[in-house]
């Protein structure tokens, strides 16, 4: 009996408890009315009064990018009365976050990232044409070039980078046009190593060794006005031959058998006379009296760098899509923010007023500039996601001279040569099957 | 005499600490390498020597004062993060595995195994899921959502039965049921047994579970990095590996030293309390 | 007073029951609000079975056992039933938003005639009294337009913008009476109604704002009163304005004139996924090769973690041993170091030129007159490194499950065997061993399953090995399943294919389970042997 007394008013706990939470519900839910902006009421003199919420324009950008933008947005918040949230993301997820993110509704309006993401994020639908306009003038074609896809920009670049070569300025004086030189510097200079070169010893890095199967006549993709996927260039008669020099420079211990780690430690130790990287070591380097020169050439032909671009881009799935390209064309293509961009992060700028400025003030930033107006951006295609893994793959095999056969599938490499059309087949059986 | 005592000591004594030499070597000198790299100068992955040229504590002001790094916020968070959810899972996997040590039902063992093998899914691409289903959660109830630590160690949580039950459950076949049947004489709840009589006689297993359990969070860096974007909720793994390694190369001294720093409150604890965590996986080793 | 307790614990589970209703009852119409399914599915199974179990007194088992089950179920369950999904989706570059979404994008698109292509102008936003926008478009001296900015479904009623030269005073701009100019700052905050509006032109083009400015004035573009597509429901197919054809869908994309169009959408595509891996000669041969290493480390791995971690709790399983406590204290600590810290400092510990493995072994090298390994570099020396590590890191965990489990089993055994003239090794494959895996084997096959799947050590210590040289695609020699499966994902012929990738994660699952339902069956021959001490 008492048992089922007190049971009855546990029911009805339970239930108003529950009826509480059903009423609560329907209050909440009038108040969860969505946010209009609502239009001022106004006179013809000013608007009045209840402002709308301001705007916030979400920027993603990784750790040093987004410390240089951070202290820049509060002019353009008080300008404009917005708020610009700058958030720090891991680089390498940017890229991937943007997709899941965005059409999730959680997604950016600007992020900050590299061009070579630009063909897999077109693609997926996930970042809007950016209408560069008058601004392009200023641009280097370079940078433009590397945000296009599809007959369409998909970005606005700030930062260029590619490689050139840095040599220990206290047992040379620059670095020499060929090779042959280069290898009689290094004999003269007697240093252990000649040239560290990153993507050999067991570290297979594609992105370094581009110059070496690229600049007389070889590419990755033929880019006629846009990278065309069909047509893979690791194997005609131009690659095939610098493979060839770059297995000659090997033997003759022109280039060293060395990861990035490796190189850059036998530098800074002096053990090596030069070091093939990008300007993003310049601290690194510093532990030795740097200079910085000019890859040497390839048969007569400026050495070809893959140019690296790093640009902001508009996220499709953002509302503000306006607002968002404004603040990109209206206050993060201005000079003052280019310059403090440059400053803390120090790449090539990509445009042209403020690369003035940079290549008077800093000649080794002139170098890299140089080199990189020899190269060649990154296909930005998301074929090139099937390129880096056999690409790398065939230069380690020459980097370390690791020839030989392969018991389990049978295959032989034999010289470079092979190592290439090897490379070429994989990639070109990934792209159809794929 | 002498000798032959001597040769008594080696024959039980000297072969075994001869061997265990050897391997703490084995065990410790990746250590020592850390160490000793965290106050290196110019530290670098490839060639770092174990004695360095030149000293310096660059990399420990680095952590400590550097505005950019809130090093010891990471800290405290991974500590906090790792503690609380290595404690429910502990409680969790508890409950669960008295149930299947001591209640009678059929399907016991087939539903252990269930529950221990649907555990070894390979979350690799479960993370997009998850990721997926946290948005969700944020908009209802954003404390909880992407970007908290309540969020994160909800998933933590999600290991909390299976293989720690599995574990446990066994531990816990060990204690005689003499003693439940004495406690049931008394008319104690199955909840009061667990309270009062088989908790406390597992304490070693739990001991044991809560370090692993506690380990395996406090390295993670997958989960934390999907989860944490806010730089100052960040965990240890997450941010060195967003802040201090890079495309091509790592700065090895600030790597080594946050290690030390991280791992050394860990490591003083294994020290201390070795012997409650080698405890024993029976109650027979629990002696009384 | 048992009654009573009884009674009050009635209670506290009603009272608790009812909250937890009371917040299932609160999420749920937000679930549906936001759309949020997976929640929504999510909370309405855990309600059920949460309400299910604890209201009556039935399922006592399930009451303990349910809470750490709704976690599993969330954050175990659920990921693995997503992951089945999307190994029957085409998943991949190109084809990850839904069909509305793709369709949403690309409606989205505009065009520019060729002739308007590249015009830059001012713009100024005024408003009147009713709160009406309004758009002047300073074209050139000749066309001042002027009218009001209307918005998509209004475009073709509306009237063209008229020329109106008077809204230039001296060549700066003036507003007129009874309308406000916007400034930067107010457009700004206006600027998503803005976005959708239009100055039409004529009956083929219109003035959008293209760039608001807060430090000047603001620019708009000329472009087609239409936008670049239209989709046609009838049809199934998007309709290009700009060269009036209609694109077909074509399994997952639009295709016009036999280009597809991106984005294109998810779609199911049954088993296509799972017969590709099987058919696929591609990825059938290294597949192989990647199968058997997978098997192989997982084996290994636990076989030498054990034996280390075994033989190091044995040795020190000794009474009176000095030093016992530092000895246990020294070998855990190996356990204290995040796992890819030391995966990173093995790697640099391992490099062939500078590494201290090799400095070390220089003597031996040369004594034995052979070249210094060349670790990680080689088929063998990578695999044996990858071994060497992993034992690193796992040795720990095994001592400390041995050492625990050892001391459990009771002395009194052991003396007795002694008693028989046992020697030291029968007594320990006959009695502790035995003894020994009732215990711990769950744990091996537990390391087992951890270390089939062991991606971080794989790919920060070795990246997958040096390259398996003619394979079609790119593997390496240290790859394991799921780091095959990784490099398959993100390197697929035209970009990401997660849903080949996910039927991968399958099948690897598949295989986990086979393997540990026989062990497990296994171990409960062992446990009906040796029972209970």
């Amino acid at each position: 009996m008492k048992t089922n007394k007190l049971r009855f008013i546990v029911f009805l706990l339970m239930f108003s408890l529950v009826a509480v939470a059903c009423g609560g519900d329907t209050a909440d839910d009038a108040a969860e009315a969505p946010d209009t902006t609502e239009a001022p009421k106004e006179t013809l003199a000013a608007p009045a009064t209840t402002a709308p919420p301001p705007e916030v324009i979400v920027v993603w950008a990784e750790e040093k990018v987004a410390n240089a933008l951070d202290p820049l947005v509060g002019a353009y918040e008080a300008a404009a009365g917005v708020d610009v949230e700058v958030v720090v993301y891991d680089f390498g997820a940017i890229r991937t976050d943007v997709q899941t993110a965005g059409p999730a509704g959680e997604g950016p309006d600007v992020f900050l990232g590299a061009h070579d993401w630009v063909g897999e994020l077109a693609a997926n639908g996930v970042v809007s044409p950016l209408d560069l306009g008058s601004v392009a003038s200023d641009l280097f074609d370079v940078g433009v070039t590397a945000f296009s896809y599809g007959g369409e920009v998909y970005g606005f670049p700030y930062a260029t980078e590619a490689i050139a070569m840095f040599y220990n300025a206290d047992l040379v004086d620059s670095v020499p046009t060929t090779w042959e030189d280069a290898k009689a510097a290094c004999d003269a200079a007697g240093t252990e190593l000649c040239v560290g070169a990153p993507g050999g010893g067991g570290g297979g890095d594609a992105y370094h060794n581009h110059p070496f199967v690229a600049s007389a006549g070889g590419y990755v993709f033929a880019s006629e006005g846009g990278f065309d996927a069909s047509d893979v260039g690791l194997d005609n008669a131009g690659a095939l031959a610098s493979a060839e020099y770059l297995d000659g420079l090997v033997k003759n211990g022109t280039v060293a058998s060395t990861d990035y780690g490796g190189s850059m430690t036998a530098f800074q130790e002096g053990r090596s006379l030069f070091w093939m990287t990008g300007p993003w070591a310049r601290g690194d380097a510093s532990a030795v009296n740097y200079g910085v020169g000019l890859i040497p050439q390839f048969d007569g032909n400026a050495a070809t760098p893959f140019v690296g671009v790093r640009g902001a881009m508009v996220s499709s799935f953002s509302d503000k899509q306006v607002l968002a390209q404004s603040f990109i064309l209206d206050f993060f293509a201005t000079v003052e923010v280019q310059q403090a961009m440059y400053e803390s992060d120090p790449r090539l700028p990509a445009t042209k007023s403020l690369f003035a400025v940079v290549e008077a003030a800093d000649p080794v930033a002139a170098v890299f500039a140089a080199s990189a107006a020899n190269g060649i951006p990154m296909p930005n295609i998301p074929e090139m996601g099937s390129v880096w893994g056999p690409f790398g793959d065939a230069l380690l095999i020459i980097r370390d001279q690791n020839y030989g056969t392969n018991e389990e599938t049978g295959v032989t490499v034999s010289n470079a040569s092979d190592a290439m059309k090897l490379a070429a087949e994989q990639i070109r059986n990934a792209i159809a099957g794929g | 005499m002498e000798t032959s005592r001597f040769f008594n000591w080696v024959k039980e004594y000297g072969w075994r600490h001869l061997i265990a030499l050897i391997f703490v070597t084995f065990a410790v000198y990746p250590i020592l390498f850390v160490a000793t790299n965290s106050i290196a100068d110019f530290a670098n992955l490839t060639n770092s020597k174990l004695i360095p040229d030149a000293l310096t504590l660059k990399h420990y002001k680095l952590l400590s004062s550097d505005p950019l790094v809130p090093y010891f916020k990471w800290l405290y968070n991974t500590y906090k993060v790792a503690l609380i959810a290595a404690f429910f899972n502990v409680f969790l996997g508890t409950l669960a595995a008295y149930a299947f040590s001591r209640l009678q039902f059929k399907g016991r063992r087939a539903s252990l195994l269930t529950l221990v093998i649907v555990q070894m899914f390979p979350s690799f691409l479960a993370f997009v899921a998850i990721y997926l289903l946290f948005f969700q959660i944020s908009d209802i109830a954003p404390f909880m959502g992407l970007g908290t630590h309540i969020g994160l160690i909800l998933v933590y949580l999600g290991g909390s039965i299976g293989f720690n039950s599995w574990l446990i459950k066994g531990f816990m076949d060990t204690i005689s049921p003499s003693l439940d049947e004495a406690a049931k004489v008394d008319g104690a709840t199955d909840f009061q047994i667990f309270r009062r009589i088989i908790a406390p006689l597992s304490r070693p297993i739990l001991v044991v579970i809560f370090v692993i359990t506690f380990i395996g969070i406090y390295s993670d860096f997958i989960l934390a990095a999907i989860f944490l974007k806010d730089k100052n909720l960040w965990t240890v793994a997450v941010g060195i590996n967003t802040v201090f390694i890079d495309d091509f190369n790592a700065d090895w001294g600030v790597i080594a030293a946050s290690s030390v720093i991280a791992a050394t409150p860990i490591a003083v604890l294994f020290i201390f309390f070795q012997k409650q965590i080698t405890g024993g996986l029976t109650a027979g080793s629990v002696k009384g | 007073m048992i009654y009573l307790s009884m009674t009050l614990s009635k209670i506290f589970r009603y009272t608790l029951l009812a909250i937890f209703n009371a917040l299932i009852v609160y999420a749920v119409p937000l679930a549906l609000a936001f759309e949020s399914w997976f929640f929504l599915s999510l909370i309405l199974v855990i309600g059920i079975l949460v309400n299910v179990v604890y209201f009556t007194d039935r399922f006592q088992p399930m009451k303990w056992i349910l809470p750490g089950m709704i976690f599993m179920l969330s954050f175990v369950v659920f990921p693995a039933v997503y992951n089945s999904y999307v190994s029957f989706t085409n998943w991949s570059t190109g084809h990850i938003l839904t069909k509305t979404q793709a369709i949403g994008i690309l409606e989205d698109r505009v065009f520019t005639p060729d002739d308007q292509k590249g015009l830059e102008f001012e713009m100024y936003i005024l408003q009147d009294l009713d709160l009406n926008f309004y758009y002047v478009a300073n074209l050139d001296s000749e066309n001042i337009l002027f009218g009001r900015a209307v918005s998509d479904d209004e475009i073709f009623t509306t009237s063209y913008a008229t020329h109106e030269p008077s809204l230039f005073i001296n060549g700066e701009f003036s507003t007129p009476d009874g309308y406000y100019q916007l400034s930067g700052k107010e457009q700004i905050a206006n600027s998503t109604t803005l976005q959708e509006l239009s100055l039409v032109i004529d009956k083929n083009t219109r003035a959008q704002l293209y760039k608001i400015s807060v430090f000047g004035a603001s620019t708009g573009r000329l472009t087609s009163t239409s936008q670049l597509y239209t989709y046609d429901e009838i049809n199934d197919a998007l309709f290009n304005n700009a060269t009036n054809t209609l694109c077909p869908v074509v399994k997952d994309n639009f295709e016009c004139e036999g280009k597809e169009i991106e984005p294109g959408w998810r779609v199911y595509v049954g088993g296509e996924n799972y017969s590709k891996l099987f058919s696929s000669q591609r990825i059938r041969g290294p597949l192989g090769i990647v199968t058997k290493w997978t098997f192989q480390f997982a084996l290994l791995s636990v076989i030498f973690s054990f034996a280390v971690g075994l033989l190091l709790s044995m040795i020190l399983n000794k009474d009176g041993l000095k030093f016992q406590r530092i000895y246990r204290a020294v070998f855990i600590l190996p356990y204290a170091i995040p796992a890819f810290v030391s995966a990173l400092v093995w790697k640099g510990l391992l490099n062939p030129d500078y590494g201290v493995i090799n400095s070390w072994l220089g003597p031996l090298y040369e004594m034995l007159d052979v070249e210094p390994v060349k670790w990680l570099k080689t088929k063998e020396s990578a695999r044996s490194a990858v071994l060497l590590v992993n034992t690193w890191l796992g040795f720990p965990y095994m001592f400390l499950i041995t050492t625990g489990a050892l001391q459990s089993i009771p002395k009194e055994l052991i003396e007795a065997a002694k008693v028989d003239g046992a020697t030291g090794i029968q007594s320990f494959w006959r009695i502790t061993f035995p003894l020994l895996m009732v215990s711990i084997s769950p744990l091996l096959i537990g390391s087992f399953a951890f270390n089939f799947n062991n991606f971080t050590l794989i790919f920060l210590l070795s990246g997958g090995g040096p390259p398996i040289i003619g394979s079609e695609v790119s593997v390496g020699w240290t790859d394991i399943l799921i780091s095959f499966t990784y490099k398959l994902a993100i390197s697929g012929g035209r970009g990401n294919l997660f849903g080949l990738a996910s039927s991968v994660t399958i099948i690897i699952f598949a295989l986990v389970l086979i393997i540990s339902a026989i062990s497990f069956r296994y171990t409960k021959r062992l446990e009906r042997i040796y029972g209970n001490i």
